[in-house]
């Protein structure tokens, strides 16, 4: 262990970065198994601003992106967009962003532990857990922008420790920056990220005082923060862009709370005392709040890779219960009060966003909670680093639970993950963009379903977005003549009226065609999920009209 | 002060009171016992969770190394872990501070133990741990065993571990300094008075 730790901190710090960069880039492109809906709009977006300065919606250069009934942080899409540029569009390129930042991001959390004067130990082998972690490589993988948020927030963290302990003004607006990017980021840190400011205000009340010893520098660093920070007040209060985000996720929308209030119509005054909807919205709150803390959440159930009848990973490794629960106790008796009161602020707020949104247990909103565990872990190598080599049986424990743990968690991803969710990533809708935009000068018209999956018809996705992806359909000629969608035309499968028209291509999930009523003859090709289930059917109209009386009861 | 504060927060904790009241159904739900557990053994290797072990293998979409990973990866064993998971889920907060079980056990649309407390719970175990009183951990752990074992989720068995909750939260309470726990003292007994006032209002 010893001397495994005397190799050069570059090294080391080189080799946990080869950890993440293999865990988040080994078979990026085809894990997830297809670009999910909000990667192919982000994609798109990217390559429009790229190519016209403006989304494909024609607004110039814009702060908040609209999308399919939302509207998306702008960080990852202007990212995507130098990512595109160098690389072209394609999944690779959409998914590179975000796993690269991924892969830097337990570098940069080595360097707050190591600031936050955790031993060498602990913040190396904390760095090494970050960059394994099922939870945060998972998320790096799908071009979430939570990830990107994290990095921002603990880049915007370190340098805030960084500008306390060096006295910089520097420092201190480029924490600024960095916490104001990872706002503008992900909607969760837009709750998290002042309360997190708060925070590092309080816990560092006496050291931040040095910033109002230069009256110049702390009014520019004022200036910085308000250009930083207008815009999104201008888009929270005076825009939808913010607004439908926090009301289509809100608790409020829970059908299992909105039967509950009484909306101010209580039926006495006892109803108004005893069951007064601040109770209950907050009791309600706070279920979903609690259910963070369930172990069996971190350890064993928590990622949903797996339907929940299954066997599933969790947000941990199953070995890593005997460094966190004692991180958990190591951390909140610290000495120094700099780990101490961070580490419990955390604890205590970082599921706090999720809870406030819609689902239970929602492991991509939680990612503001991983900061605290990795202090956790970082304490309890801390505490234990020096005696460790009288424990090699444990040791050797750890590290064999860790393998297989390791051994699991790759079979659960990559091989149950896109079996049993293929379709919730809408899978096919590669093929079926790219066969349709090949093929759609054979036929007079060219129909694609918009639903998917075995719960068809209730499932719907955005067949349309992949198309324009897929097919790098310029976005003038989207814009301004609604190409390609002039000839493809995106809708449901209405077969008895569909079916008479002539010469057109049909694509429809498995569930929105009579399969068995039609002739093989027709049928182009099936696209078949992983599992082996039929996903769409691509077939020719040619002949099925004079098809008629055999039809049987299609006909009516 | 510990025990006293136990014993407050004891009294201001409605599964307390409504455990009182349902004496008689407890009684009647621990002479199940045998038949609980005969259950619960019949309910490990079911036939519906050798089906999903079987699922995951996907016996005829993969071959070779696949296949014998499945098999070392997707057996009975692994269902004794997760049975050994969900053990671990009867530690969850959520249950004794929000939820209750759902049963007649539980008060209805109210928490078990005041949902207050749960920041104290936590700097209670951390407390018990640096004093290293191990009893209590070796007693959550035989408590929690005990309806795990029955396979059941009721405070009807589950009130030990309710009990130890509340002493551990007592714990939490006794490492606040003075000023800070008389306040909390206050607004926790008028959030426990609260909380007896919407039970007796919800039940009559």
């Amino acid at each position: 262990m010893d001397s495994f730790l005397k190799i050069n901190e570059k090294k080391l710090l080189l080799l946990i970065f080869l950890a993440a960069f293999l865990f988040r880039f080994f078979m990026l492109s085809q894990n997830p198994v297809n670009l999910s809906m909000d990667e192919v709009s982000i994609g798109y977006s990217a390559y429009s601003v790229l190519k016209t300065g403006r989304d494909e919606w024609g607004v110039r250069f814009p702060l908040a992106f609209e999308s399919v009934g939302d509207f998306k942080p702008p960080v990852n899409i202007y990212l995507t967009v130098v990512s595109i540029a160098v690389i072209g569009l394609n999944e690779f390129s959409v998914r590179f962003p975000v796993a690269l930042l991924g892969s830097i991001t337990p570098l940069i959390f080595v360097l707050l532990l190591k600031n936050m004067k955790f031993s060498r130990f602990g913040y190396i082998f904390a760095g090494f857990w970050f960059a394994l972690l099922p939870w945060h490589v998972h998320f790096s993988r799908g071009s979430f922008e939570a990830v990107t948020a994290l990095f921002f927030m603990l880049l915007g963290a370190l340098c805030f420790i960084l500008c306390i302990r060096k006295k910089s003004f520097l420092l201190f607006n480029l924490s600024n920056l960095f916490l104001a990017l990872s706002l503008w980021s992900y909607h969760a840190e837009r709750l998290f990220i002042p309360a997190l400011i708060i925070a590092l205000f309080v816990i560092f009340r006496k050291d931040i005082l040095f910033i109002f010893s230069n009256t110049k520098k702390f009014f520019a660093s004022v200036l910085l923060v308000t250009i930083l920070i207008t815009p999104f007040i201008y888009l929270t209060f005076f825009t939808q862009a913010v607004k439908v985000r926090a009301l289509s996720t809100s608790i409020f929308r829970e059908q299992s709370l909105i039967q509950e209030l009484h909306n101010g119509k209580y039926r006495d005054l006892g109803d108004k005392i005893f069951d007064n909807d601040i109770y209950i919205v907050s009791r309600h709150w706070a279920g979903k709040y609690l259910n963070y803390f369930d172990p069996r959440f971190w350890f064993w159930k928590g990622m949903q890779f797996t339907p929940p009848q299954y066997f599933d990973s969790g947000l941990f490794y199953a070995a890593d219960i005997i460094l966190i629960l004692p991180g958990i106790y190591f951390l909140f008796t610290e000495k120094d009060k700099v780990k101490k009161y961070l580490g419990m602020f955390w604890f205590f707020a970082g599921p706090v966003p999720a809870s406030l949104a819609m689902n239970e247990q929602h492991p991509l909103r939680a990612l503001t909670w991983i900061p605290f565990f990795g202090l956790a872990v970082a304490s309890t190598l801390d505490r234990v680093g020096p005696k460790l080599p009288k424990r090699l049986p444990l040791v050797l424990i750890y590290m064999a639970t860790l393998v297989v743990g390791i051994v699991y968690f790759s079979d659960i991803y990559f091989r149950q993950f896109p079996r049993f969710f293929a379709d919730a990533w809408q899978y096919g809708y590669k093929d079926i963009a790219l066969t349709v935009c090949k093929e759609k000068n054979n036929y007079d018209k060219v129909i694609v379903t918009d639903t998917f999956g075995e719960e068809a018809p209730v499932n719907t996705g955005i067949p349309g977005m992949y198309v324009l992806f897929y097919c790098k359909v310029d976005p003038n000629d989207f814009r301004l003549k609604g190409a390609p969608f002039d000839k493809i035309k995106i809708r449901r499968i209405q077969w008895k009226s569909d079916k008479i028209i002539t010469n057109s291509l049909i694509v429809g999930s498995a569930l929105d065609l009579p399969r068995d009523q039609i002739p093989e003859k027709n049928i182009l090709k099936t696209i078949y999920y992983p599992d082996g289930k039929p996903a769409f059917v691509f077939l020719n109209t040619k002949g099925l009209q004079l098809e008629k009386g055999r039809m049987g009861p299609f006909e009516d | 002060m510990k025990k006293r504060t136990f014993k407050l927060i004891v009294f201001l904790s409605p599964e307390f009171w409504w455990l009182v009241f349902k004496l008689p159904s407890i009684l009647s739900e621990w002479i199940s016992i045998p038949n609980y557990f005969f259950s619960r053994l019949q309910n490990i290797f079911t036939e519906e969770r050798l089906v999903n072990i079987g699922i995951m293998r996907w016996a005829n979409l993969d071959s070779g190394i696949l296949k014998i990973l499945s098999k070392f990866m997707y057996n009975r064993a692994m269902i004794l872990v997760d049975e050994f998971f969900g053990y671990l889920s009867y530690f969850s907060p959520r249950f004794y501070f929000q939820s209750g079980d759902g049963s007649k056990f539980s008060p209805p649309g109210i928490e078990p133990i005041p949902l207050i407390l749960f920041p104290l719970f936590v700097l209670g175990i951390v407390e018990s741990v640096r004093k290293k009183s191990l009893k209590i951990f070796l007693l959550l752990i035989l408590f929690a065993l005990i309806p795990f074992i029955l396979g059941t989720r009721s405070f009807a068995f589950l009130w030990p571990m309710a009990a130890l909750y509340i002493y551990i939260s007592s714990v939490g309470v006794s490492t606040l300094k003075e000023s800070y726990r008389k306040t909390l003292l206050i607004i926790l007994f008028t959030y426990g008075v609260f909380l007896g006032g919407k039970l007796i209002w919800t039940v009559f």
